[in-house]
């Protein structure tokens, strides 16, 4: 287990280190940069932009550096977590992310406890209902919920959660709760926003998740264990949830890989829709502005979130299902 | 739904004596999307009580699916269309199980408590989720006692008796950790957890090597003393029913077609496809270059249904318009013996007396008709 | 033993599996005949692609066809007047800056048939007519209706305690079809109009030659490198192997929408349409070939250990002949599942990436351009047609699953 747990870690850090390699380059690689833009703006405004000035700013920058260099300077400072200054909005990289990455996390893992929530019953109930009226029903959904861009269901939803519930939409907190400090009412607050989000988020991954829990229960339904258990005289209600949900849990875990990287993606786009404060919005216009220690830093965080959500996934798999053993 | 008695089948229960099980004349069919499979089509037999009945046949017979019909589990799309399965437990007025329903509570009283079943494949009969001590328990805590530690204490008693080593760690061990013969036995461990009644042991012993396969009968035969249950022992080792079983049914094509204690089934065979799975069976000592024979013809595909007697399009002693067109019954050929042959009874159900094939000789035309097999 | 393979000669070998092949495909397209939801997919989709072929003889007009008259115009309704389907014009009204349309079936003309309008090529081949227009001009409107128009709207415009009042009450002379629209001939939009007044059924129309090749080319492009990589790293193994695996593993460990955005972003927003159709392809297959040459791999390395294999092996042939000739034809009936199933995801990210103004750019229209009108939840609840490009969205992608499973199905039975 130790070893299993190091030997990740190692891993994780290898794989960060590569990701943060190839998003520097991604984002580093285009021309022009948020410098630019900023001078633009300056000149804009009608300021004086002298040559002079911009070599200045440039050098400060290190605009102009070789790409090795630039990566480096940024690495180490990042290491003893220093992410840099933003370019477009003048502020250190970290205040920019701080509270946005745990809303993030905290709405992918709403999101996730929400799809799993959802899905195991319905799978369960599709499967032991096969080819009835309301399995055709629910496998239809399942493609559809699959098919709906989440940014679509986003507009849907609020749409109709302004219009019907009189719900206010593009905050996490209403106005009475957003400078107040945390308390249960402010919780309670928090949790009557995110519903909405939480639910567009989740709606892909409820849907795929859903086809694999039939398909693996379907599955495991077939197995000879799943006689045996009836044939001691267990109930049918014991015999599915005692010992065939149970194994048909360990394919859903794997989906989990899967999934988590489109509930991340769910989750960028829809705050952006919604206007959330989390890293989508921010990250959009960070790459669009080509802030680029601010966007190589939000790709970089959610690809650490996914990391760290693989491992506990591995982790979780290994608790479900004896035969595996963490080494 | 299910026709109580066929006046056409004779049954086992024509053999008068004490049976902890009377099948009669059972019928279980697959409706699938290309057709319907009659799986069981008529079964007939009892068993002992305290004795052992061996089912042997081809693969694809029903053996199978009679056991699991009897615990009446089997699996969609099967279902049961008729017959009549009466159990004569201890402790429990006889009972046509076939009047229960297969989700009711009477049913699941039955399961686990009056009838065990043990499986082919003992790899994959246990939860691979959960401690073999979890999965005795949970038996035990539905049938015996409510107290957990008291069902722990049970299940750690039944693990000893089928022989495992070191048992109480055993309690705590997944069934990944253990090899397929310490699997059979955990699996006998549960199935007997409950002293039940009856035993349905589907080829128990088929996944195994001789050496485990020889422990595993010892242990079944013991604990069948002490126990005093039946069992219903389905296998295709003629070898193993030699040693384990006091009589045998033959089944062929979901119908049996001969029930006999075990020693006049191999001296004298009745049926011819008992006589035929005989000559099949290869002979310690019997000379090296003689081939085996194999049974003429091959077993018609699970959709057709064949008129008359099932076996006759591959039977050498067949009577032309007679075979072909009628259906014999399962009627006795003696006080302990039944056999389902034209050649042993008329089609009125009167015993035959000419021209019955004396049991166990070969006659010229069916040793001409019976085909070696095709040079490798 | 070895002997005995040696001596199977590989054309044999390869007779053999022709053989299997057959029935193996025979069998796929038998399985997949009986699933009504995948074959309901199939005639779907090929309807959808056939349409898009025909996008502009099916369009009344150019797709970009600015129209300042007929901003926010509804899906126009089709009245049957006359035993013909007619159109009414409309009169138009700005109020709460705002503009609202009225119907003057007074003046209604019929929808025509096969009309002559605005050239175009279908597969380089040019045309003029279009499935349907309208061609004929209404009569003037009649001038003491507006007259009366133009008086209730003044009865209906709030007090002067509003100093905006005099804006909300319009001028007499715009309540009319506007002042160009009155000499032509009424316009149908199906799905009403866009806030330039654009048709949107024409832009649909349009959109989905993007949206529904884009996803598919992206996905082709994948197949191949899936396909490479993955035969590569499956059939050598060793280090290749290693490399490309994790490789994989680290491209699959970062998220698939930011990381395409990260990519979208580095392209200069003034490319010319082609060739940034041509890159968001590329910044699709990024991604997607990855589960592509896991599935090759492991497919190969199954293939690998079969003996007909190890036959062509012993006997001399290439490993280029064994891949070409062996697996690749073995695994093609696994690609081809893969790759259906991996098309939905490419369509959804176009129309993400496009919707964030990532992806295809105006003057390009695709479905998820088109959705970037919808953005705004104020307009969406104004002008909740200007959601339609979400509707053959979803048709595509839900038919692109009822196919994938379908195929999935008839090729392994077996697997979940
Ligand atoms: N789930 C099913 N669906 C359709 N047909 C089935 C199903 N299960 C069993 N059958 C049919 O029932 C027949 C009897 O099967 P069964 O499993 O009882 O055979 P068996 O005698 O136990 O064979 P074996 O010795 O190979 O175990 C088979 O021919 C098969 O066609
Ligand atoms: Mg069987």
């Amino acid at each position: 287990m130790v070893t299993f747990l190091i030997r990740r870690l190692l891993f994780m850090v290898v794989t960060i280190v590569f990701i943060s390699l190839i998003s520097f380059v991604l984002i580093e690689l285009p021309p022009g940069s948020a410098l630019d833009a900023k001078i633009q703006q300056f000149r804009a405004r009608g300021l004086n932009v002298t040559s002079d000035v911009v070599k200045g700013l440039e050098e400060r920058y290190g605009v102009n550096d070789p790409l090795y260099k630039k990566y480096w300077k940024w690495a180490s400072n990042a290491v003893v977590g220093d992410f840099g200054q933003s370019f477009f909005l003048d502020q250190p990289v970290n205040t920019l992310i701080g509270s946005r990455i745990w809303f993030s996390i905290g709405m992918s893992t709403a999101a996730l406890l929400f799809a799993w929530c959802v899905a195991i019953p319905v799978g369960v109930y599709s499967a032991t209902h096969r080819n009835t009226m309301p399995d055709y029903v629910i496998t239809v959904l399942q493609f559809v919920g699959v098919a709906i861009p989440e940014f679509l269901l986003a507009i849907v939803l609020m749409f109709i959660a302004s219009w019907y519930f009189g719900v206010e939409v593009g905050v996490l907190f209403s106005r009475e709760y957003r400078d107040a400090p945390w308390s249960l009412g402010k919780l309670m607050d928090l949790l009557s926003h995110l519903w909405l989000p939480v639910i567009v988020i989740g709606t892909h991954s409820t849907s795929w998740l859903t086809r694999v829990m039939r398909a693996n229960l379907l599955d495991v339904m077939g197995q000879q264990y799943v006689q045996t258990a009836r044939s001691k005289g267990l109930g049918e209600r014991v015999v599915i949830w005692k010992h065939a949900v149970r194994n048909a849990l360990h394919p859903l875990i794997m989906a989990l890989g899967g999934t988590l990287p489109a509930l991340i993606s769910g989750e960028v786009i829809v705050s952006i829709v919604l206007n959330l404060p989390t890293t989508g919005p921010l990250y959009v216009q960070a790459l669009i502005n080509k802030d680029m220690y601010l966007a190589i830093t939000f790709l970089l965080f959610l690809s650490v979130l996914l990391v760290v959500g693989n491992l506990l996934a591995d982790m979780a798999l290994a608790w479900v299902d004896p035969r595996v053993r963490l080494e | 739904m299910v026709a109580m008695t066929s006046p056409a089948a004779g049954t086992a229960a024509d053999l008068d004596r004490d049976n902890v099980i009377d099948v009669r004349n059972l019928q279980v069919e697959f409706r699938t999307s290309l057709g319907v499979v009659r799986a069981v089509n008529g079964v007939s037999f009892g068993v002992a009580r305290g004795k052992t009945l061996g089912i042997v046949g081809e693969s694809g017979c029903g053996k199978s699916v009679t056991a699991f019909a009897i615990m009446q589990l089997v699996a969609n799309p099967g279902v049961i269309t008729g017959g009549e399965i009466v159990l004569r437990a201890r402790e429990k007025a006889p009972v046509n199980l076939l009047t229960y329903d297969p989700n009711g509570d009477d049913m699941r009283s039955v399961r686990g408590r009056h009838v065990g079943m043990i499986f082919q494949e003992p790899m994959t009969a246990l939860n691979p989720c959960y401690t073999i001590g979890n999965q005795i328990a949970e038996g035990i805590l539905l049938h015996r006692t409510s107290d957990p530690a008291k069902a722990d204490a049970m299940a750690l008693d039944i693990l000893t008796r089928v022989g495992l080593p070191s048992p109480s760690r055993l309690m705590t061990t997944y069934p990944h950790q253990l090899s397929g013969g310490m699997r059979q036995r955990a699996m006998i461990a549960l199935a007997l957890s409950c002293e039940p009644d009856l035993l349905l042991a589907d080829e128990p012993t088929t996944a195994l090597d001789v050496t485990t396969q020889a422990q595993i009968l010892d242990v079944m035969r013991e604990l069948q003393d002490d126990i005093g249950m039946s069992i219903m022992f389905v296998t295709h080792n003629l070898g193993v029913v030699a040693q384990m079983c006091d009589e045998v049914a033959v089944m062929y094509l979901g119908r049996v077609v001969e029930q006999a204690p075990v020693e006049e089934l191999f001296d004298s065979p009745r049926h011819p496809y008992t006589r035929a799975l005989m000559r099949s069976i290869p002979q310690l000592g019997a000379a090296r270059k003689g081939r085996l024979e194999v049974i003429q013809g091959s077993v018609p595909g699970q959709f057709t249904k064949v008129p008359g007697c099932a076996f006759h399009p591959r039977c050498p002693d067949m009577i032309p318009g007679l075979c072909d067109v009628q259906s014999p019954r399962l009627l006795a050929a003696n006080d302990d013996a039944l056999v389902s042959c034209f050649l042993h009874h008329e089609p009125d159900g009167s015993a035959r007396v000419s021209d019955v094939p004396t049991p166990g000789r070969v006659s010229p035309s069916s040793s001409s008709a019976i085909a070696t097999p095709p040079a490798s | 033993m070895a002997t005995a393979e040696a001596a199977t000669p590989g054309s044999a070998a390869a007779s053999a599996k022709f053989a299997e092949d057959v029935s193996q495909w025979t069998l796929m397209r038998w399985r997949f005949a009986r699933n009504r939801l995948s074959l309901f997919g199939l005639v779907v989709l090929l309807i959808l692609y056939f349409l898009a072929v025909i996008a502009p003889f099916l369009s009344p007009y150019p797709y970009n066809d600015i129209s300042t008259d007929y901003i926010h115009v509804a899906p126009t309704k089709l009245h049957v007047i006359n035993g013909q389907i007619s159109v009414c014009p409309l009169l138009q009204e700005m109020r709460d800056f705002q503009w609202f349309y009225e119907e003057d079936c007074d003046r209604a003309v019929p929808v025509d048939w096969m009309v002559k309008g605005h050239a175009y090529t279908i597969l380089g081949i040019p045309f003029e007519t279009h499935l349907f227009g309208v061609t004929q001009v209404p009569p003037p409107p009649d001038p003491a209706k507006l007259k009366a128009r133009a008086a209730a709207a003044a009865a209906a415009a709030p007090k002067s305690d509003d100093p905006l009042a005099a804006f909300k009450v319009d001028a007499p002379s715009v309540a009319s079809g506007g002042v160009e629209a009155d000499k032509l001939p009424p316009k149908v939009f199906l799905f009403g109009s866009d806030v330039q007044g654009r048709d949107m059924f024409s832009r649909v129309m349009e959109g989905s030659r993007i949206s529904l090749t884009i996803g598919l080319v992206g996905v082709a492009l994948s197949v191949v490198l899936g396909a490479i990589l993955g035969t590569a790293s499956g059939y050598l193994g060793g280090l290749i192997d290693d490399l490309v695996q994790r490789f994989i593993e680290i491209i699959q460990s970062m998220p698939t929408l930011p990381l395409w955005a990260a990519i979208a972003a580095a392209l200069p927003p003034t490319m010319p349409v082609p060739q940034r159709y041509l890159l968001i392809t590329i910044i699709l297959s990024f991604v997607s070939w990855t589960g592509l040459a896991r599935q090759v791999r492991g497919k190969v390395m199954a293939y690998a250990n079969l003996d007909y294999i190890a036959a062509a092996r012993l006997a001399g042939s290439s490993h280029m002949r064994i891949i070409l000739a062996h697996m690749l034809p073995n695994a093609s009936s696994h690609i081809i599942v893969v790759s259906t199933l991996a098309v939905p995801g490419s369509i959804l990210g176009e129309t993400a990436l496009s919707f964030l103004g990532l992806g295809m750019l105006p003057p390009a229209v695709s479905w998820g351009v088109l959705l970037r009108d919808a953005q705004q939840i104020q307009s969406v609840i104004l002008h909740p047609w200007l959601l339609i490009p979400a509707v053959p969205i979803i048709l595509t992608v839900t038919c692109y699953q009822f196919l994938g499973d379908g195929l999935r199905d008839a090729a392994d039975p077996y697997s979940s």
